[in-house]
């Protein structure tokens, strides 16, 4: 069930996880495996005839113990929606989920980074349209955490807080702001609709958080999609990723708990693709400048309001 | 954490699958956890994987 190898060209590990070439893979409505067991209807991952949210091992893990975990979690029964759909309430909901998520799985032994994730849209791999996302707990600190680690000790203190600072001053990539969370395109952002949704206060993961910074993190979520679904006027594809502390036996090593969307659109139905330079030399080649983008998206936020 | 199994196939539980007889029932730990607003529990599927209902307290099934 899934092997690690080590590209010593690249320093990163690889990790095989072949049986995930047969995973369900864009079923039709009625034979959707996250929607809830209806009465006489077929019995599907989740066999309830109702839930609220849902976590469960994955069929298809990446990794599973005693070398990780891969779970699905599953924000709805309801089959269409969408972070930017759900209720205020379920999104916050869905905070404390993903904060008892990497609070359990942060504690196992065998797991050293809990990675919680959503891809959204058919542009970005995904299988399933059920509202849900994904958490795979990994028994290595994976490379762009660790680059953010390294950030923090290029900088001398935690890397976020400084960049959020800069990004506050100049104010010009800001998109959307509470007491408790900021969001931005960042100053050099590699995507053109990249945004960062950041806690001003410096927490090093959900853990850290109270229950009002939760809530204006989940309401931060919500506007935010909304904004990206207004962008264009019809659903965004995006990879969301909340990048917390590692939960390695080492010792505290920064980290400030944010949320890095990365939408493959550069523009209305054309894709940003990795090509020669992304992929061959690991520069990426921008097609618009964050300043103006931020400022689309600041307005698509606001109609999306 | 005490595990308990769900009744039979056919026993009307909301656990009951409808295509036909489990090796192994679904074993359900009856005790509630919390965590903020959220109660939860945790089952077995019948393949062995974990599933945790999260319901907010107050709330029921709303979709």
């Amino acid at each position: 069930m899934g092997d690690l190898r080590y590209n010593e060209l690249r320093g990163e590990e690889v990790d095989y996880a072949i049986h995930r070439q047969d995973r369900t893979f864009l079923p039709e409505p009625e034979h959707c495996p996250l929607c809830p067991t209806r009465p006489g209807g077929a019995v599907t991952e989740i066999p309830h005839p109702a839930f609220e949210i849902v976590v469960f091992e994955n069929r298809f893990p990446a990794f599973v113990a005693p070398h990780g975990a891969s779970e699905v979690v599953v924000y709805t029964d309801s089959h269409e929606g969408s972070l930017g759909t759900l209720s205020a309430e379920r999104v916050d909901s869905l905070m404390w989920v993903w904060r008892q998520r990497y609070q359990e799985l942060g504690a196992r032994e065998d797991v050293r980074y809990v990675l919680i994730f959503e891809n959204r849209g058919v542009q970005v791999g995904v299988t399933l349209h059920h509202p849900h996302g994904q958490i795979y707990a990994y028994p290595f600190v994976p490379p762009v955490p660790e680059r953010e680690l390294q950030a923090d000790e290029r900088l001398g203190g935690c890397a976020i807080c400084s960049l959020l600072a800069q990004e506050l001053e100049d104010g010009r990539r800001v998109v959307y702001e509470t007491a408790q969370v900021a969001v931005y395109v960042p100053y050099a952002a590699r995507w053109a609709f990249e945004a960062h949704v950041v806690m001003r206060s410096h927490r090093a993961s959900l853990l850290d958080c109270d229950a009002a910074e939760l809530s204006s993190l989940a309401g931060a979520l919500g506007a935010l999609v909304r904004g990206y679904d207004a962008l264009f006027d019809e659903p965004f594809p995006y990879v969301m990723a909340v990048h917390q502390a590692p939960t390695d036996d080492g010792p505290p090593r920064g980290s400030h708990l944010h949320v890095e969307f990365y939408p493959p659109l550069r523009t209305a139905g054309k894709l940003k693709y990795l090509a020669g330079s992304e992929q061959g030399a690991g520069t990426f080649i921008a097609d618009t400048l964050p300043e103006e983008s931020a400022a689309t998206l600041r307005e698509a936020i606001a109609r999306g309001a | 954490m005490r595990w308990e199994t769900a009744g039979p196939p056919g026993a009307g539980d909301a656990h009951t699958r409808t295509d036909g007889p489990r090796e192994e029932p679904l074993k359900v730990a009856r005790e509630e956890e919390h965590v903020g607003p959220l109660s939860f529990t945790r089952e077995v599927k019948d393949d062995g994987r974990m599933l945790i209902l999260y319901r907010r307290r107050g709330e029921r099934g709303d979709g």
